[in-house]
């Protein structure tokens, strides 16, 4: 695979800058190309450094304008802000990485790479040492079945999900009833949760 | 709902400009001050793009909010599953196209900073808040504001509110180790003057899409006379702030539903009414930034879930008694 846009200009300098390493990496990481520990490596000095999430919001602005895919209704200052970011890098090759022309690949090797970053395994998890939840399978599949993915073809970590979604819903709408809003994160509560689907009725 | 929220609002951004003019009394801060900020999400238009984690990805979504008609908001995901998510007034509807589908009947929450106090002390008794340095997210100067909590029962946050427009431009949740366990973080935001009203349409032709009602049945909300459970000794600054019932869907029963706040963390406690039904649910896991425990009290199941950390959830369990 071809490197990205990002990556071979983050790596068009050859000064000895503490931060060549992570810019290498980011992209990398961006480009599906970062595994294991690196990538692990990665996320945390992003999530560490403001200059680094900067850096990586960055870098998917320029890969969403050069993949031709910045939102429709795109904010009035959007394109000149990309422009200035195209300006401020100008070693980007013309040509596009086949991962970065196919949206699909690039989604997949993404979510790829980050789930291997934050591996989140529903009612497994045990944390200081104490038991696990306990749910078998069965019962899993026995438990609100999907009107949209069916619990045949549903992972153990989508069965779980899908049983816990009721009650994360019922706790927002009734802190909503309450008065008390819903996070301290903002949007966060009606942005987090896909699986509702599995918990709606028809009418 | 709404006077209580602007009393709220009030209450934390008057501590927020305490905050921000060094000063430790919030009695000394400008009301006209304070009121501008608080009307801030109420009178301001804007357009957005903010990226979080979800499920381990890094998703991105473009916000659209008008302040007409008393408040419009879109939302559309720019990765990963196409969806859009639809409020007027209190009533949000998600449209997930691919699937064929979209799903009404979700109550709508003030997205930024709703759950706040009615008394600053009740915050000032379990949170410390610290004034950090002028930064710049999305373009836009804010200012760090550090929420540390005091013991070990719920968690922090660090924030940058924006000097001008006065939206939370960055807020990351904080875990037990200090490290950032979820994140809201605007990359772009361009405040308005108005909206066209076509932005704040579905990006899609709906009509081919398959209708889905959320079914929740609340009875008697803030009822507590007619509550069977409570908790004794909830963990310190926990106060009851609704009490009620649901009926799960699917044939799922009722549900007994205490919500319990310290004024910026809620933990929510669920008891199925009837017996139990296959193997229960015990023990701790994650959905996101929300953690949740199950257990079982006197043969019903229990969950427990909250922005919160374990520790806190397993003592609104633990002080759990059936009411006499």
């Amino acid at each position: 695979m071809s490197k990205s846009a990002t990556q071979q200009a983050s790596k068009a300098s050859d000064a000895p800058d503490p931060g060549e390493d992570f810019s290498a990496d980011l992209s990398a990481w961006m480009d599906g190309e970062l595994s294991g520990a690196r990538a692990r490596l990665a996320y945390r000095g992003m999530m560490a450094d403001e200059s680094r999430r900067a850096q990586w919001a960055r870098y998917h602005l320029i890969g969403d304008a050069l993949r031709g895919s910045l939102p429709e209704p795109a904010l009035v200052d959007l394109s000149q802000s990309v422009m200035a970011h195209l300006e401020e890098a100008p070693a980007r090759p013309a040509t596009l990485s086949r991962l970065m022309r196919n949206p699909r690949l690039w989604g997949l090797a993404a979510s790829l790479v980050l789930a291997s970053v934050i591996a989140v395994n529903p009612w497994h998890r045990q944390e200081g040492g104490q038991a696990g939840p306990q749910m078998a399978q069965a019962e899993l599949a026995a438990v609100d079945p999907a009107p949209v993915a069916s619990a045949s073809n549903a992972t153990e970590g989508e069965l779980a999900a899908a049983r816990l979604e009721p009650y994360l819903r019922n706790h927002n709408q009734a802190l909503a009833d309450a008065g008390e809003g819903a996070r301290m994160l903002p949007y966060l509560s009606m942005a987090e949760y896909t699986a509702e689907p599995v918990a709606a009725s028809s009418p | 709902m709404r006077s209580k929220n602007q009393r709220g609002w009030a209450t934390f951004w008057v501590m927020m400009l305490a905050v921000f003019c060094g000063n430790a009394r919030a009695e000394e801060v400008s009301s006209d001050w304070a009121m501008r900020i608080i009307s801030a999400y109420d009178r301001l238009s804007y357009q957005g793009i903010f990226v979080y984690l979800k499920n381990g990805s890094l998703e991105t979504m473009e916000v659209v909010h008008s302040a007409a008609d008393g408040g419009q908001t879109r939302l559309v995901s720019l990765n990963g599953e196409v969806t859009e998510i639809h409020r007027r007034g209190n009533q949000m509807t998600r449209y997930l196209p691919q699937r064929g589908l979209f799903i009404e009947g979700l109550r709508w929450s003030n997205p930024f900073f709703a759950s706040v106090p009615e008394d600053i002390s009740r915050v000032a008794a379990h949170y410390t808040l610290k004034s950090g340095e002028t930064d710049r997210v999305a373009g836009r100067e804010c200012q760090r504001v550090e929420v540390q909590p005091r013991d070990a029962l719920r968690y922090g946050y660090r924030l940058c509110v924006d000097r001008e427009a006065a939206l939370v431009l960055d807020a990351q949740l904080i875990g037990e180790q200090g490290q950032v366990r979820q994140e809201v973080m605007f990359t772009q935001l361009l405040v308005v003057k108005q909206i066209d009203p076509a932005l704040l349409a579905p990006g899609m032709n709906t009509s081919g899409l398959k209708r889905y009602l959320v079914k929740t049945r609340t009875h008697g909300a803030n009822g507590a006379d007619a509550r069977t459970w409570d908790v004794v000794a909830p963990p310190p600054g926990y106060r009851l702030v609704f009490g009620g019932d649901h009926t799960l869907p699917d044939g799922g029963g009722e549900q007994e539903h205490l919500v319990y706040s310290d004024g910026l963390s809620a933990i929510s406690v669920f008891i199925d009414a009837g017996p139990l039904r296959g193997k229960p649910i015990i023990g701790q896991t994650s959905r996101g930034s929300m953690n949740a425990y199950g257990d079982v009290r006197e043969g019903h199941q229990v969950l427990v879930v909250g922005e919160v950390p374990y520790a806190a959830l397993k003592a609104m369990v633990e002080a759990l008694r059936r009411r006499p």
